[in-house]
């Protein structure tokens, strides 16, 4: 017999869906000023994004890369396609890593949001190269700047998600 | 098999084997039967990710709006409008809080900026005036002109790429897309998608931003240029000086209108340097834009 592989439940994915939107709220306002002051900014939802990814799989994790990269495009307004892809493949790479590690361990949620950010940014950097006009020493500390902020965030994201029914225990 | 025993689930768990525990570290699983390869799924919605890239890019050049976004923008926007009350009420009970030295230097502030506007006001109502009585004397009928519409910024999301806020006006509102936004300081950009409840504006600042200009001193054109963005917190790059031009630091730099799109007269900024073109033949300057940074702006206008 096959091991028992219960569905994902309604309620932890409408929460996610919620958690989702008010994250794109909060970043639309808070990160402008905050990158005022930083350079770069906090990405909530690619946090979300690949915090879920962890606590789930990888196919999971590609569907929740999806949303989180259609929320960014509608905030942002361009490059639709490469927010797309480079969020569906964030998700992806962190949803395999599901499994493979402790989940539950704060520094590998840390590392999977490290990683994962990285992956979004250089996946996104490619489907959309930095403009003519656009510094290319800018764009290297914004990216940086973003990739930190992340980091920073993931475990407070990972309790939270943890708290909405998303995965199981808290972060050690 | 069923797991019996909650180590035995764990070390299942850790193996990657079953669901979602209550709690100790359990995962979710997209579904409960035969699992589709992680592959596939990733490959499916990959192109399902190109092909609404592609559609967008579609309705963006024929001046359309992209009606996936539009729907996801409408429901982000209560959110959005949330947050943007959210932190304008924490900046007004902060304020409220930590009067102080920081409001007492505002109020300085503000009685000179109200002394320097009436003299304004008065010079200005005295040249309408002189302008209407000039148009009558011509016979032309002065133009009647829709005010302009306040929008409340409820979105900023700078990147290194580009440089746009949100504002809560939309199609409702009969904003279209091509309007010009401005503050009472000077242009901030222009309207490039609308959905019912919101809009984007691009900035100035925007590296795809142009914009006709005029250089002045004392009210007399020293030059014509175009005024093009280089990314959030830059200068303006004010390009096409004629040689001769005398452009100097300090000079007004107003919207030209020849463009047809952005009314004329309209402050940019303040030319902050020049330097000659690499060819010899025409000038370069940087630019100090006159509008407020974006993440100091709350509120803007929208000329119809």
């Amino acid at each position: 017999m096959q091991p028992e592989r219960p569905a994902l439940p309604t309620g932890a994915a409408l929460l996610l869906v919620l958690l989702l939107l008010v994250a794109a709220g909060i970043q639309a306002n808070l990160a402008g000023t905050v990158s005022d002051l930083t350079r770069g900014q906090p990405d909530l939802i690619l946090v979300i994004v690949l915090v879920a990814a962890l606590l789930s799989d990888a196919a999971l994790g590609c569907l929740i890369g999806f949303g989180g990269g259609l929320l960014t495009a509608a905030l942002v307004g361009e490059t639709v396609g490469s927010y797309l892809v480079s969020r569906i493949i964030a998700g992806f790479v962190a949803g395999s890593l599901a499994g493979r590690f402790f989940r539950t361990n704060a520094l590998v949620i840390a590392a999977t949001v490290f990683l994962g950010s990285l992956v979004a940014e250089a996946a996104y950097g490619l489907a959309a190269p930095p403009l003519r006009g656009v510094s290319l020493v800018r764009y290297a500390e914004v990216v940086v700047a973003n990739v930190v902020w992340n980091t920073a965030l993931a475990v407070p994201v990972a309790y939270l998600l943890r708290r909405c029914g998303w995965g199981g225990g808290m972060p050690r | 098999m069923r797991a019996k025993s909650r180590a035995e689930r764990a070390r299942l768990d850790v193996l990657g084997r079953v669901g979602p525990m209550r709690s100790g570290g359990g995962r979710l699983r997209s579904d409960s039967g035969p699992q589709a390869s992680p592959f596939l799924i990733l490959t499916v919605v990959l192109g399902l990710a190109v092909v609404l890239g592609a559609l967008h890019n579609r309705w963006v050049a024929r001046g359309k709006t992209d009606p996936a976004l539009a729907g996801v923008r409408t429901a982000v926007f209560p959110f959005q409008l949330g947050a943007a009350r959210a932190q304008s009420a924490t900046k007004t009970v902060w304020d409220w809080v930590l009067p102080g030295k920081a409001q007492a230097e505002e109020n300085v502030s503000l009685k000179v900026e109200i002394a320097r506007l009436r003299t304004e006001n008065e010079t200005l109502r005295a040249g309408a005036a002189e302008a209407a009585r000039l148009r009558a004397a011509v016979g032309l009928m002065a133009k009647s002109k829709t005010p302009p519409l306040a929008a409340e910024v409820i979105g900023l999301l700078p990147s290194p790429n580009f440089d746009s806020v949100t504002v809560a006006r939309g199609t409702r509102d009969e904003v279209k897309q091509g309007m010009v936004a401005r503050t009472p300081e000077g242009l901030i950009g222009q309207v490039t998608e609308v959905s019912p409840v919101s809009s984007r504006v691009m900035l100035l600042t925007d590296v795809n931003s142009s914009v006709g200009v005029l250089v002045t001193r004392k009210g007399k054109t020293q030059g014509v240029g175009i005024a093009r963005g280089r990314g959030r917190g830059e200068r303006l790059d004010l390009m096409y000086l004629k040689r001769e031009d005398d452009v100097q630091a300090g000079d007004v730099v107003v919207s030209s209108g020849y463009g047809g799109v952005v009314p004329p007269g309209i402050p940019v900024g303040v030319v902050a340097d020049v330097k000659q073109d690499s060819t010899g033949f025409l000038k370069n300057a940087r630019v100090v834009p006159a509008a407020p940074l974006p993440g100091a702006l709350r509120e803007l206008f929208i000329v119809r």
